[in-house]
């Protein structure tokens, strides 16, 4: 591979951005991953990773109805996702109080339940064995201008999130009680978050797929939290590590022909492995210190 | 029979009906022990990431059973070993170590599988199965493992119950609690791949958890259970199978669907009858 000009040709092309797809495919991708880390902290922190995990699962039905009914308009993939991630979320809090089942349960039932029938959707209505692999597994490199304008519009939309509701998010995050008791809108900023993660998961399912981005919302978040003690530098280096590599993954999926969604999330558990090795050898010094 | 009804008289469809049933029944049978032992969100965790153990499989082993079989099982009982791991040595929750875990193993196992082109085994029939392009070989598979299974539960029922209701007692009669653990992981890895031509890898969830929630809302004793969660399989794989052909869409995502929908059902018309529609 490596003593093949032909691939230090198309190597070179790539990471001096020749292409606008690639341009594309890299500046979407960027901004992606950087919204789902700052997400994915409050994932970390208040134990929602398989929640998050059943989000990615659960909208992909309204996806596909969205994107029947619509067309391919965003707003109305949007619509369909957040109606059934909602209505996904909102089951897996009743059966468990109208039931013996834990949540866990109710989580592996409900979230199965609505894949399997996005899955039939999505075979049913023949998009071409493409159609259906992107929106599983994702095709990062072939995102267009319009995706980037979306991934833009949803970090600048997180940020400006966390910006305005910082404190209270911060308060009801980690007490949760005293949060309620001092009156802040506890009930208002979750609905909010949960509307902002659906819509980060939208957005991510044509670049990594349905089946992925619970990683893209999980790994960076936990390589922060392995790394710093407080909240504002473990958002910084979330998006960070999120929008590295994603960066990475695509810069490994054009060189070694892997499949992007997949390359992507190789990445960010390279990250994770090598902050955990820190993590580690600092601890074991404290010890001996 | 009407035309659309056909595909009922003609041995492929049965064939794959009963590729399908079966690998419901095995997956259900071990699932009821998942949800009472509160592992039901781990056996996801597994049935992902066997994918990459499945891979290695067939580079060193062929396209042979036993290849795929001890890949899987190496792969999800490595899964289950990191996590623990992470949970002991870092800070990280559980759940966040599950979701790094086995989202970076099913990764690996799909650029892998990216790298073989042209392998009998596409990244399609991984996530959703295709039963109707399945291979006898996969009947027997999954046949074998339900054997397996099914002698497990004969000669260690007692012990998984008392394993799986009153820890503190199995400990006190010696029951081996973590050997018990560590078949019943096993057997989640095994399942996953016996099921993988039918079922997939990320709808197996669907045929582990849901047949054995449903009984479990209206049996009150762990036998029946398990008798009604591999009836409700069996019977949901059949009428999946039927409709599934007749629309032209994917089986195993009908099938979950239609786990959810009995699920559901079930609980709301007990909530009705018990007066207590909302709580």
């Amino acid at each position: 591979m490596a003593d093949d000009p032909a691939w230090w040709a198309l190597t070179s092309d790539v990471l001096t951005l020749r292409y606008d797809f690639m341009r594309h495919s890299l500046i979407g991708t960027m901004l992606v991953g950087a919204a789902c880390g700052l997400l994915g902290c409050f994932i970390i922190l208040r134990r929602l990773a398989l929640f998050g995990d059943a989000l990615g699962h659960a909208v992909l039905p309204g996806v596909m109805l969205g994107y029947l009914w619509g067309g391919k308009a965003f707003f109305a993939i949007f619509a369909g996702a957040v109606v059934t991630g909602l209505m996904a979320a909102a089951l897996v809090g009743w059966i468990p109080r109208a039931s013996r089942h834990r949540s866990d349960t109710a989580i592996g039932i409900v979230f199965t339940g609505f894949f399997g029938a996005g899955v039939a959707l999505l075979s049913c209505y023949q998009m071409g064995t493409s159609g259906v692999t992107t929106f599983l597994f994702g095709r990062a490199l072939a995102i267009g201008p319009s995706e980037v304008v979306h991934a833009a519009w949803m970090l600048a939309g997180v940020v400006l999130f966390l910006t305005l509701a910082y404190r209270p998010m911060v308060w009801m995050t980690f007490d949760p009680v005293g949060a309620v008791a001092q009156g802040v809108p506890v009930g208002a900023l979750t609905g909010i978050l949960m509307v902002a993660l659906t819509g980060t998961v939208v957005v991510s399912l044509p670049i990594v797929g349905a089946v992925l981005v619970v990683a893209l919302l999980v790994i960076p978040g936990a390589t922060a939290y392995l790394l710093v003690d407080r909240l504002a530098p473990m958002f910084l280096i979330a998006a960070i590590v999120g929008a590295v590599s994603s960066l990475g993954g695509l810069l490994l999926s054009h060189m070694f022909a892997w499949a992007s969604g997949a390359a992507m999330v190789l990445a960010a558990a390279f990250c994770f492995v090598m902050a955990l090795m820190w993590n580690l050898s600092r601890r074991k010094y404290a010890c001996l210190g | 029979m009407p035309a659309w009804a056909n595909f009922l008289g003609a041995p492929w469809f049965w064939n794959a009906t009963a590729l399908v049933a079966v690998s419901a029944v095995l997956c259900a049978l071990i699932g009821v022990f998942l949800i009472y032992r509160r592992m039901s969100l781990l056996s996801d965790a597994i049935s992902h990431a066997i994918l990459p153990g499945v891979v290695l499989g067939y580079l060193l082993g062929g396209f042979s059973a036993a290849a795929f079989v001890s890949g899987a099982v190496a792969a999800g009982l490595l899964c289950v070993a990191c996590i623990g791991l992470l949970v002991r040595y870092t800070r990280l929750k559980e759940d966040a170590a599950m979701g790094v875990v086995f989202s970076a193993m099913f990764a690996a196992g799909i650029v892998m599988l990216s790298l073989l082109r042209g392998v009998d085994l596409d990244p399609g029939c991984v996530v959703y199965g295709e039963p109707l392009a399945a291979k006898p070989e996969s009947l027997e598979l999954s046949l074998g493992a339900l054997l397996v299974v099914l002698g497990l539960l004969a000669v260690a029922y007692r012990p998984l119950l008392i394993a799986t209701f009153d820890p503190v007692f199995a400990k006190l009669v010696g029951v081996p609690e973590r050997l018990i653990h560590i078949i019943l992981l096993g057997a989640v890895a095994l399942a996953t791949v016996a099921a993988l031509r039918a079922v997939g890898i990320v709808l197996a969830v669907a045929f582990f958890i849901t047949p054995g929630a449903t009984a479990a809302l209206f049996c009150r004793h762990m036998g029946s259970v398990l008798w009604v969660a591999a009836l409700i399989a069996a019977g949901e794989s059949l009428v999946g199978m039927v409709l599934a052909v007749a629309w032209n869409v994917s089986p195993s995502g009908l099938i979950a669907t239609l786990g959810l929908g009995l699920f559901l059902s079930i609980l709301l018309w007990q909530r009705v009858q018990t007066g207590n529609r909302l709580a």
